[in-house]
Parts: C-alpha cells; structure tokens; sequence
C-alpha cells in the first residue's frame, strides 16, 4: 500500500515513517511531500491508497490540500496530523472530507486506532 | 474577547507530557538549568482575540542533541538546517496544545527559528524550564508587548 506523508517539518516526516513502523506497518510504499500542492501534484500523479496530512504548512495547507483533491473527483481517504486540536478544526476537517485527526504528540497507538479502519 | 485559559501547573504538566512523548529519556523539570548567552529559539506567533507568542529554546549543543534524537541520527549527521527543522517544529507542537487552550478563534503561525540571546523571562506569561541530557530546554508563552523578537545575532 501506498502512502503519502505531507509535513513542511522533514524531522516530523521522519517521525510518521518511525511511528508507522512501530504501530505495525513496515511494508508500506511511503511518498513525502513538504507542502500541499507538492502532495497535491504526487497523489495526482500516484494515486495512494491514503495521505497523511500536516494542516498548517507553507505554499497550501493542509485543508486546501483535502478541497482540491475533492474539487479533483480524488476520493483518496485522508487524514490530518497536526499539532493543533480546535474543535473549530475537527468540524472543518470532517465537513472536507478527512476520516479522522490525529494530534501531535502522537504515539504508535493512536496511530494504530486511526489508521486500522484504512489500512487494516 | 477572548482568553488564554492556562494555568502555570497546567502549563507546566502539558509541556512535561509534550517532551515525554517526544524526548527519551524524559526531560526533567528543573528551575536552575536556566539557558544563558546564545541559544537557538524557536517560535510561533497566536494570532486572533488573543495574541501571543510561544518560544522553545535550548543552546546549540542542546539543539544538536534533540535534533539528533528526534531524527535518529548521530550529531555529525545533521546539518543546521536540521537543528532549526527540530527546533521548529517542536515550539510547533507547544505552540499548538497553548493555541487549544485559547477559548475563541485562533490562528498559529508556521514556526521561525533564530539564533539569539536567551532573553529575560520575568515578563512571560507562562514559562517552563527542563533539562534534558544535561540541556537547557525552555518554552514560555509571551505577550505580545512583552515579547519582542528575539535579537537576532545570525550573520
């Protein structure tokens, strides 16, 4: 399976990789991407089975991301991880189309508990 | 109008949980590890019914050692440009728990970092300081009248 890490931060990028790996995915085909019209551009081109999403990035953030692959017909399951954890946000996340927000700090288990319903 | 809703525990337990998550060993609360001359702070401005700014800090050599850490690399591995990454993105995070404490519409800027002077705390709002491996590691909340931009010492 195909997945696409989107994070201006390169260390945080990695972080996703490892924690991926701890909460059991180690087979996975891993795209990285340091803004959205970067992602935007690659799961166009790639077509991932999901992308995870940083929300405040430079270029296009992540919500702009999840609108323009909707406005494209693009129906990749998606999902945010982001430092910030606003009930403002979830509703914004939800009503664009993201399967669920996973904030940061992260561990492997919510990891586990976001990402089962997609990759199994 | 809106508030920052924070208290100084409350404060100090969320940074504790933020670098536990992230930093092994656990950093240490520790009010005398205060870092002093130059350090390498990073921050990020809220903006919206309450402003603020929050700054993570720690010297160059703490710097490395998180950045080592957190990319899972040896020191002679990283680059500056990996300092300033880690750095960033952790006064991001900080910035993002402070950011959910605010009751009312708010808005993070992406992180900046810069080399500074470590600058007087008194006038924070909030301010917690740990060690880690034997490095300073600061984070305060600053109002914006109280928060001027660090000096900016890089060439």
């Amino acid at each position: 399976m195909k997945v696409l890490i989107v994070d201006d931060s390169r260390v945080m990028r990695q972080i996703v990789q490892r924690t991926l790996r701890q909460a059991g995915y180690t087979d996975l085909e891993l795209l990285e991407a340091s803004n959205g019209l970067e992602a935007y551009q690659l799961a166009v081109e790639h077509g991932p089975d999901l992308v995870l999403s940083d929300w405040n990035m430079p270029e296009m953030n992540g919500i702009d991301l999840l609108r323009s692959l909707r406005g494209k017909g693009e129906s990749v399951p998606f999902g945010f991880i982001t430092s910030e954890n606003t009930q403002e946000m979830r509703q914004k996340a939800v009503a664009a189309g993201a399967l669920f927000l996973v904030v940061k700090p992260f561990t492997a288990e919510s990891f586990k508990d976001a990402l089962t319903p997609v990759l199994g | 109008m809106s508030a920052l809703v924070l208290e100084d525990h409350d404060f100090a337990a969320m940074v504790g949980e933020i670098w536990s998550s992230i930093l092994m060993p656990e950093p240490v609360e520790e009010h005398d590890v205060v870092p002093v001359g130059e350090v390498l702070a990073g921050y990020v401005d809220i903006s919206g019914g309450w402003q603020g700014r929050v700054v993570v800090e720690t010297t160059n050599e703490g710097a490395v050692a998180i950045a080592a850490s957190m990319f899972d690399l040896t020191a002679s591995d990283l680059a500056h440009a990996d300092l300033v990454d880690a750095v960033g993105e952790l006064a991001n995070i900080v910035g993002g728990s402070v950011k959910s404490c605010i009751d009312g519409h708010a808005a993070l800027s992406l992180p900046a970092v810069e080399t500074a002077r470590a600058e007087d705390v008194q006038g924070s709002l909030l301010s917690s300081v740990s060690s880690w491996q034997g490095h300073p590691l600061r984070v305060s909340v600053r109002a914006p009248r109280s928060s001027a931009r660090p000096e900016n010492v890089a060439s």
